[in-house]
């Protein structure tokens, strides 16, 4: 019986998004910015989550790279990460902890995901990963928060 | 494979019809949970909530007879225990929350307990009021939030005993430990990290030395994983095997060499629930019998035969020369599909197909036989030392000659001697609900043996206990009690001495 979203679907977001849009080119707006304060939420188990944000569904649905990515080691249950000088917009999270650090979201044999995942605007998956207007939070200018609850 | 019915047994058969008119029942509403006025008005009872703090423990009343000297222990038991919220009834019987009972044999009295098991899915379904978790024939509501198969694990199958602790199985997901005195939740087994939230069915097999074999179907992907576990409970082996075709499975048997998976044709096409909805008949596909080596897993034969559908086998062995057997309840179609699944619950008479004791057997050249027996029966057991051996008798709750009038049929209590050709039988008559009975060896290595059994009284509404010495099934119960509440009907359980 699958219920989940596999663990394909997941990674071809989340773990292969380690290179992002250089700040640079994201600076071609002149206009105000915005700021995001993520919570990481985790059994302290150590590790890492990794984190990517996207800034359009295509990207969000594994058509195309994130727009910033980051990759936090885990050491206690409640820690924070933030990603700076951003375009005010709509975005949307994928995540997972990475336990046993070894940079992938490990799945069972039958592919569905053996580590924690979370997603922005704390949507869950439904048979199937949750979609962009599902995850999607929108950024204003100035400092947002957001948290990603990998234990609940 | 030829249905051969030609052997048919001759009928030893004896109805008796005395439990059911021994004593008025104890009250229930001492334990908060008995009686027509605790329950829906729409729940008949043995499809009825159970109440969420469970029951018990609470001493039975013995009604006759006397516990054997030397049956000292528990029956453990689980099935569905919670089937209306918000109003609204379960999707199927399969869904609801476990519940585990257990019926406890000391110093010649008995008592019971019934706890549910603390599952997400339980939690979720609670704090909501509502069916919310998808499930084998519930559609549950979009945005439940299910990572993995074990946030919808309602682990309310069977039980496996395994070192100090009790496993509740459901078939999707993985164990549910918990504390066999207490009945309180330990938490998921995650069984090997890189294994986390494989099925395990609830139908595993124990080696006469402990060593527990089980398979896991990956729902519409025509393959399974097959476990090995230490009696321990800790992981040898587990390899995925393909099959022959995206068949539903629920059970399976084992000889000392030999895992046998029995494909039915009712084929899973899409995987969203309700899961019993994707699943579709095809008698003309006939069933497929894959056996395969347990020393080589790749070593595998597929055996065609007749359409037909089983819940459950009872074991399977081998003779000298090759030919392997197993006996089942078989039916003609699947018996608890989408429709009866749901209708079931409504306790009303359900016109379905009757599963019936019938013998496999599958030779060295490829051909096979099927011998069918007239015996309508359900939960088949047989004596756990001879698992994997030849052996003559299988037992099981079966079919009396007035089956009860709601969609439960099962009255009786049969063992069907295979080697004979016939069978005994102890009728309750109509009025009681006879569940799973289960073989309990007599100790320090005596031969024979005991079954244990639980059962729903319509007239006293109360559940009860029954032990028969499985040498004379026909003379009834050597003992039996019964519990101060009525408990919803199960499915399957074990026995723990001590």
């Amino acid at each position: 019986m699958r219920l989940a979203v596999s663990a394909a679907l997941i990674a071809a977001g989340a773990s292969v998004g380690l290179h992002w849009r250089s700040a640079a080119a994201a600076q071609s707006d002149p206009g105000a910015r915005a700021s995001l304060d993520i919570t990481v939420k985790t059994d302290g188990s150590g590790g890492a989550a990794m984190i990517a944000l996207y800034a359009d569904a295509e990207s969000y649905g594994g058509d195309g790279e994130p727009a910033r990515a980051v990759r936090v080691e885990i050491s206690e249950k409640v820690q924070t990460v933030s990603f700076d000088d951003l375009q005010p917009g709509d975005y949307a999270i994928r995540s997972y902890h990475d336990r046993n650090g070894d940079g992938e979201l490990n799945a069972n044999p039958f592919g569905l995901p053996t580590e924690p995942f979370a997603f922005s605007n704390g949507a869950r998956p439904s048979f199937g990963p949750p979609g962009w207007d599902a995850a999607r939070i929108e950024l204003k200018a100035g400092d947002n928060a957001e948290t990603l609850d990998f234990d609940a | 494979m030829s249905e051969a019915t030609g052997r048919a047994p001759t009928v030893a058969v004896s109805r008796r019809r005395a439990l059911g008119a021994i004593g008025a029942g104890l009250a229930g509403a001492a334990l908060g949970g008995g009686g027509a006025a605790a329950r829906a008005a729409s729940a008949p009872l043995g499809f009825h909530n159970a109440p969420a703090g469970g029951i018990g423990p609470a001493p039975m009343r013995l009604l006759n007879g006397a516990a054997p000297a030397g049956l000292e222990g528990a029956l453990y038991r689980n099935g569905p225990g919670h089937f209306v919220r918000g109003g609204k009834t379960l999707g199927h019987w399969f869904d609801g929350d476990g519940l585990v009972r257990a019926f406890r044999i000391a110093n010649g009295e008995a008592s019971v307990a019934a706890r549910f098991v603390d599952t997400p899915k339980r939690k979720r379904d609670e704090s909501a009021d509502a069916f919310v978790t998808g499930g084998f024939g519930t559609t549950g509501r979009p945005g439940a939030g299910l990572a993995n198969p074990d946030d919808a694990n309602a682990a309310n199958t069977s039980l496996l005993a395994v070192g100090d602790r009790l496993w509740a199985l459901w078939e999707a997901g993985g164990p549910y430990g918990l504390h066999p005195e207490t009945l309180s939740t330990e938490g998921l087994e995650i069984l090997r990290d890189d294994l986390a939230h494989m099925p395990f069915s609830a139908h595993p097999k124990v080696e006469p030395d402990g060593r527990i074999w089980n398979f896991g179907l990956d729902f519409g992907a025509a393959r399974v994983i097959v476990w090995r576990l230490a009696s321990n409970g800790a992981v040898e082996a587990a390899e995925v095997v393909d099959l022959p075709q995206a068949a539903y499975i629920h059970d399976w048997a084992m000889t000392r060499t030999k895992l046998i998976l029995p494909l039915a044709p009712w084929i899973v096409g899409s995987r969203r629930p309700p899961f019993v909805a994707n699943l579709d008949w095809r008698p003309e596909e006939g069933m497929k019998i894959l056996v395969i080596d347990k020393d080589d897993l790749s070593k595998r034969r597929t055996y065609d035969a007749p359409a037909g559908f089983l819940f459950h086998t009872a074991d399977a062995f081998e003779e000298a020369d090759g030919t392997i057997r197993f006996d089942a309840c078989l039916a003609d179609a699947p018996t608890l599909d989408a429709e009866y699944g749901a209708k079931v619950m409504s306790g009303r008479p359900l016109a379905r197909p009757e599963p019936v004791a019938a013998m496999f057997a599958l030779r060295p050249d490829g051909r096979g036989a099927i011998e069918k027996t007239p015996f309508a029966g359900e939960f088949p057991r047989i004596d756990p030392r001879l698992a994997g051996s030849r052996r003559a008798r299988l037992y099981a709750a079966a079919e009396g000659a007035k089956p009860p009038q709601g969609s439960y049929r099962f009255s009786a209590v049969m063992a069907v001697n295979w080697d004979k050709g016939e069978r005994e039988i102890f009728d309750f008559g109509p009025d009681i609900l006879v569940e799973e009975h289960i073989f309990v060896p007599k100790p320090d290595d005596a031969a024979g043996g005991w079954l244990v059994g639980a059962g729903l009284n319509l007239k006293a509404e109360a559940s009860e206990l029954y032990v028969f010495d499985a040498e004379r099934i026909a003379d009834g119960p050597v003992a039996a009690w019964r519990a101060p509440a009525p408990l919803p009907l199960g499915f399957h359980g074990v026995w723990r001495t001590g």
